[in-house]
């Protein structure tokens, strides 16, 4: 169920798209809770794997795992960040090696791991919000 | 009505997502949520479902896989985060199309866009088969091809001119899911198709020389419905 009693009261950091936020989740802060929370686990999980792919020099490994987990920024509002991987895996494709995105790739990385701990911190600010309110 | 629905989609937080929606519709059931198109194809091979969430790219065999071996044509509406899939999605003549993430009330959109279509296909009279689950799969029949369904307890048995199925179903739950203007219940035992009746005589009915009892509760009922002149 969507709670409807928290349409009002929580404010989202500044980092994130606050007004596609409000639109995803009418003020659920449950849910959001959940689908930070769940954003969280996949992207951690997937990293490690991603990190593999570029030792082994495997574009089209990359280009799927990072199409995969870009809906997820979405999910939390980074729209730019969204973007920033959509970019990335359209680089991948194509005839291209692992030396030709190097340096995307590394880019692309400090990206995924500063939006990680954004989205981590506003999953804590989140649940401490519903706990005060439950 | 209700629409009975699996989510395929190998994104976990994505799959939560579309359960929240689909709840709060009120109006989708979700069975059951899959991580690749193999697992769900299991699944669809022995369940039927009304609509598919089906994400494209996925480990695996990919969402269009899927729908080519499916073996019956539920509702689909394609998940996905790249708009370049809408020209095979058009091809393979999807209901609808959403980019993720979507917000409600695009979701709720596409599910009007189910019910509309189902509306169509009801009235498009394209009921002319069922699908039993018999011998670990979804058999398709032919409704012209029955001859009768015989009561086995809690089994029951589809006769058609060139095979006998029998799958787990009773009588009484078929009575109301069998096109009524083709079928009747002519005994707690038996419903019939009226088209393949040869003779009747006395309290008992005639298909392919198979011999099968009309109860006195039923006898008045069937010749009201046959064409007797």
């Amino acid at each position: 169920m969507f709670y409807e009693e928290n349409l009002e009261g929580f404010e989202y950091s500044d980092k994130f798209d606050r007004h596609f936020l409000m639109e995803l989740y009418s003020g659920d802060t449950k849910t959001a809770e959940e689908i930070f929370g769940s954003t969280i686990s996949q992207v951690r999980m997937e990293l490690p794997l991603i990190e593999s792919l570029a030792v082994r020099g495997d574009v089209e490994g990359l280009r799927r795992a990072f199409h995969k987990i870009k809906p997820l920024f979405g999910y939390t509002g980074l729209l730019s960040v969204q973007d920033y991987v959509q970019e990335f895996e359209t680089k991948c494709q194509g005839p291209v090696s692992m030396p030709d995105i190097q340096v995307t790739y590394e880019n692309i990385m400090e990206i995924l791991r500063d939006a990680i701990d954004g989205i981590a911190r506003e999953h804590q600010k989140l649940m401490e919000f519903n706990n005060r309110r439950a | 009505m209700k629409f009975t629905s699996i989510i395929v989609e190998d994104l976990q937080a994505a799959a939560d997502f579309l359960k929240k929606f689909c709840e709060k519709s009120g109006i989708i059931e979700v069975q059951g949520h899959f991580l690749n198109a193999e697992d769900a194809l299991v699944y669809l091979s022995e369940n039927l479902v009304d609509l598919i969430f089906l994400d494209v790219e996925m480990p695996g065999a990919s969402g269009f896989d899927l729908m080519d071996r499916l073996v019956y044509t539920p509702q689909v509406i394609l998940t996905t985060s790249k708009t370049e899939y809408a020209y095979d999605a058009f091809q393979y003549n999807v209901t609808d199309y959403l980019k993720k993430p979507f917000t409600y009330q695009r979701f709720l959109e596409a599910v009007q866009k189910v019910e509309k279509k189902k509306e169509e296909d009801d009235s498009a009279a394209s009921n002319d088969h069922i699908f039993i689950k018999a011998d670990g799969k979804l058999i398709r029949l032919l409704n012209d091809d029955i001859l009768y369904i015989e009561s086995m307890g809690d089994y029951v048995k589809f006769i058609t001119a060139e095979k006998k199925y029998i799958t787990h179903n009773t009588i009484k739950n078929l009575e109301t899911k069998v096109d009524a203007l083709r079928f009747m219940k002519v005994h707690r035992s038996y419903i019939v198709n009226l088209s393949r009746i040869d003779d009747i005589q006395e309290n008992m009915l005639y298909i392919k020389g198979m011999m099968i009892p009309i109860s006195k509760a039923h006898k008045s009922k069937v010749l009201q419905k046959i064409n007797v002149i």
